[in-house]
């Protein structure tokens, strides 16, 4: 409900603002005329689009802890990633390289998807900073990940192997870092 | 089957078929430009003629080498978008210039552009996640050898349709009789569909729909962040023009005009009126909204910019594990750029060394932030608004240099290439993400190369000048560029919309604190574009918000972006090869 009440406050006063700034012309005839009505309309604009900010805001504050609720599930979708991960590592050596492409692919294309796409509970629980110390080296371990997948496709096991065992510390140090954050969340 | 030796990545091959590719996609697209007003970024054409010739013909190369090859060819060819925007303006205002001067401020453009951007990859790759669709369908194309069957095919049929369809709406061939498409005269595909006509609305209520699949792959990739896209183009088209033109904002002798006429006389006077209030109104407005919203945008990622600018000071390249160039590289080459660009400024434009100075260093502070916004917007949507800042960055320098038209245009043009430089060096990053490329490889071929897009377009704009003329009344018009001349005719006549600019910014600047990401980059972006456009992006954004909710993330990710890649990659394909034939005199242009 808050959220819908913040969209409508924001689209109205984005509305109101707009056509205020498009109406401030020197060159259309009585201009002073319309000077005030459009400074009134702009103030108008920008209070709604404010008091829509902040209704917005006040809703987020009490979806805490959903996004608590929503961090719950991104944790056990990292701690499976970092799982997949190191098994893959422990098999590399005995697999083919089609069955090293496929383990690749099934992880990217899983649980790293999932995680990627379920992050805004980070950010909601624990802010921007936080989150790019837990996202930066998860997203290096994606890049490896990915790089492993394009040498497997191309032939290149050695290539291929290498990669996939450099992803693994990587998201090891996403994990880790996403630990010491604790469960208390950013203090706003 | 195992490889012997190292993976291929930045090979000879690859560095020599994206270099020719790129040098071959510059000539045809600046005459592609300056005859229908756009360009194409070139990196799906360079990926799938790589594909052919890395792997096809030669048999060896790899998903990783064919990127190396496209992020050169598009490197190279990007320039094209800045250059036909302002050169030309040169021609057509008759300023005198020194075509090696221009050359060496467009090339150090190119330069800044990557050396800026750079800083930025992980905020808006790693953390941010942005789609960059074209990007995203590139990448797709890369790694269509080991995505199986099922997502290669996909890629194909989406590339046929769109390459089909382009085809049969673009070319001045007729297949069959023309046709009436309920009540509206039309040929077999047409370029785009008037639904305005069709549903009898005043001709100043803008609803065409270009029949652009490009446009709708687009959206399906972006998917639900692009919604915002076309509400801005509804608050622009269909609120923000209907009301000026019901309560008389726009100017008397067009309402008049058209209140006096019917039928199609007045749809025309009616598209007249909308017409000059997306160029007077949305459009500055627009603008505004981009500036603020990204500047917004910018406060909100300092921590994690911060971040980022630390691990890149932490980087030494002797260690060989680094991944990106390190920062002081990147202050260095933006040091030697600037004094390049002063010089340049110095001896082309007749002002003194300290306006020279002046105008270099703003210059270049305002390209910097305004590659950052392109970059964004890209990011986010595809489009990017690399003209409208450019506009900014020659009002700027005309107010500095006491209304200097050589010093504005020149540091125009370096502005110009450095902001699409950005915007495709981060499409390449992006892909390169996604195939597991290295970035400092990427970063290192587009600086070796970028510089060789600027001479070879300027060097095309001069032998079509002296062939064929461009400009008013020439089949060459160079849309662009008459639109540069009038914007700075205005300036020079004082008609700057200073308070749309500003109010827009701060609109723009309060929508980025509403904590949707880039809102008020996203909605400026959208006042600013056509709504043609626009409407078939949003289409696919709702397309593919609906087969999301029907068949899950999966879904989209194994068919649907394939699909759409393949609808984005088609398109340049045609204009690519209509060029080609219009060049050598096979066809005759759109409209001849």
């Amino acid at each position: 409900m808050k959220g819908l009440v913040a969209f409508l406050l924001i689209t109205a006063g984005t509305l109101a603002a707009s056509l205020a700034v498009a109406r401030t012309d020197t060159s259309v005839a009585g201009w002073m005329a319309t000077w005030q009505v459009s400074t009134l309309w702009a103030v108008v604009g920008l209070v709604l689009i404010t008091a829509g900010i902040l209704v917005q805001r006040s809703g987020k504050a009490a979806s805490g802890e959903e996004a608590r609720v929503g961090l719950a599930g991104l944790d056990a979708v990292l701690g499976k990633v970092v799982g997949e991960v190191d098994r893959l590592g422990e098999a590399i050596g005995t697999l083919e390289l089609s069955a090293l492409h496929a383990r690749v692919d099934e992880i990217l294309t899983g649980p790293v998807t999932d995680f990627t796409e379920g992050r805004q509970a980070l950010i909601d629980v624990f802010g921007v900073g936080s989150y790019a110390e837990v996202m930066g080296p998860f997203a290096q371990g994606e890049r490896y990940l990915n790089r492993a997948w394009s040498a497997s496709a191309d032939g290149d096991q050695d290539e291929a192997e290498t990669y996939a065992r450099k992803a693994g510390p990587l998201f090891r140090e996403a994990h880790r870092k996403r630990g010491e954050l604790g469960t208390q969340g950013a203090e706003a | 089957m195992k490889k012997q030796g190292a993976y291929r990545e930045i090979t000879l091959p690859a560095i020599l078929l994206g270099v020719g590719l790129g040098v071959l996609l510059v000539a045809c697209f600046t005459y592609a430009g300056l005859l229908i007003g756009f360009t194409i970024g070139g990196s799906a054409v360079a990926a799938i003629l790589g594909f052919g010739i890395l792997r096809g013909v030669m048999k060896k190369g790899t998903i990783v080498e064919n990127n190396i090859n496209q992020t050169i060819a598009s490197g190279i060819n990007i320039a094209t978008a800045g250059i036909i925007f302002t050169v030309p303006a040169f021609y057509l205002m008759d300023v005198a210039f020194n075509p090696l001067l221009v050359g060496m401020a467009a090339a150090a453009g190119a330069f800044l552009g990557v050396f800026f951007i750079i800083p930025i990859r992980k905020q808006m790759i790693d953390l941010d996640r942005l789609r960059f669709p074209t990007g995203t369908a590139v990448a797709t194309v890369l790694k269509s050898p080991g995505a199986g069957v099922e997502k290669s095919r996909l890629l194909l049929i989406g590339a046929g349709i769109s390459a089909v369809v382009y085809f049969v709406s673009q070319f001045p061939v007729k297949f069959g009789a023309e046709s009436y498409l309920l009540g509206v005269h039309t040929s077999l595909i047409p370029a785009a569909i008037d639904l305005g006509e069709i549903l009898h609305l005043p001709g100043f209520i803008d609803n065409v729909w270009a029949v652009s699949l490009f446009s709708l792959g687009a959206g399906f990739i972006t998917g639900r962040p692009g919604l915002v896209v076309l509400a801005g183009g509804i608050l622009a088209y269909w609120v923000i023009t209907p009301v000026a033109v019901s309560q008389a904002w726009v100017p008397a002798d067009l309402l008049q005009h058209f209140h006096a006429l019917t039928g199609a006389e007045a749809r025309a006077a009616g598209a007249e009126l909308s017409e000059w209030a997306h160029g007077n109104l949305n459009r500055p407005i627009g603008i505004g909204m981009l500036i603020g919203g990204a500047m917004t945008g910018i406060a909100l990622a300092a921590p994690s910019i911060r971040a980022a600018l630390g691990s890149l000071r932490r980087i030494d390249l002797k260690g060989g594990d680094a991944e990106e160039l390190p920062l002081k590289t990147l202050w260095f080459g933006i040091g030697i750029c600037l004094v390049v660009l002063f010089l340049a400024t110095y001896f082309a434009a007749g002002i003194g060394p300290g306006r020279a100075l002046l105008v270099s260093v703003v210059g270049t502070l305002w390209l910097g932030l305004a590659g950052v916004i392109v970059a964004q917007a890209t990011g986010m949507t595809d489009w990017s608004p690399i003209s409208g800042l450019t506009l900014i960055s020659v009002v700027i320098i005309l107010a500095l240099t006491d209304k200097s038209v050589p010093a504005a245009l020149l540091v125009g043009a370096a502005v110009c290439v450095a902001i699409a430089e950005c915007a495709d060096m981060m499409q390449d990053l992006k892909t390169g993400h996604l195939v597991g490329a290295t970035p400092l490889k990427q970063q290192i071929m587009e600086l070796s190369f970028v510089w060789i897009g600027p001479f070879v377009c300027l060097a095309v704009i001069a032998i079509l000048w002296k062939s064929f003329g461009f400009g008013p009344g020439h089949d060459l018009s160079a849309p662009q560029a008459q639109a540069l001349q009038a914007a700075v005719e205005s300036v020079l006549g004082g008609e700057v919309p200073w308070p749309k600019y500003l109010g827009g910014a701060v609109i723009g600047g309060m929508l980025g604190l509403t904590g949707v990401a880039g809102l008020g980059v996203l909605v400026g972006l959208s006042m600013y574009l056509p709504l043609a456009y626009i409407l078939p992006y949003g289409l696919g954004c709702v397309v593919q918000m609906g087969f999301q909710r029907a068949k899950g993330v999966r879904w989209i990710e194994e068919k649907g972006v394939p699909f759409a890649a393949g609808l984005l990659v088609g398109e340049p394909l045609i204009v690519l090869l209509q060029s080609i034939l219009i060049i050598t005199g096979v066809i005759l242009p759109p409209g001849s």
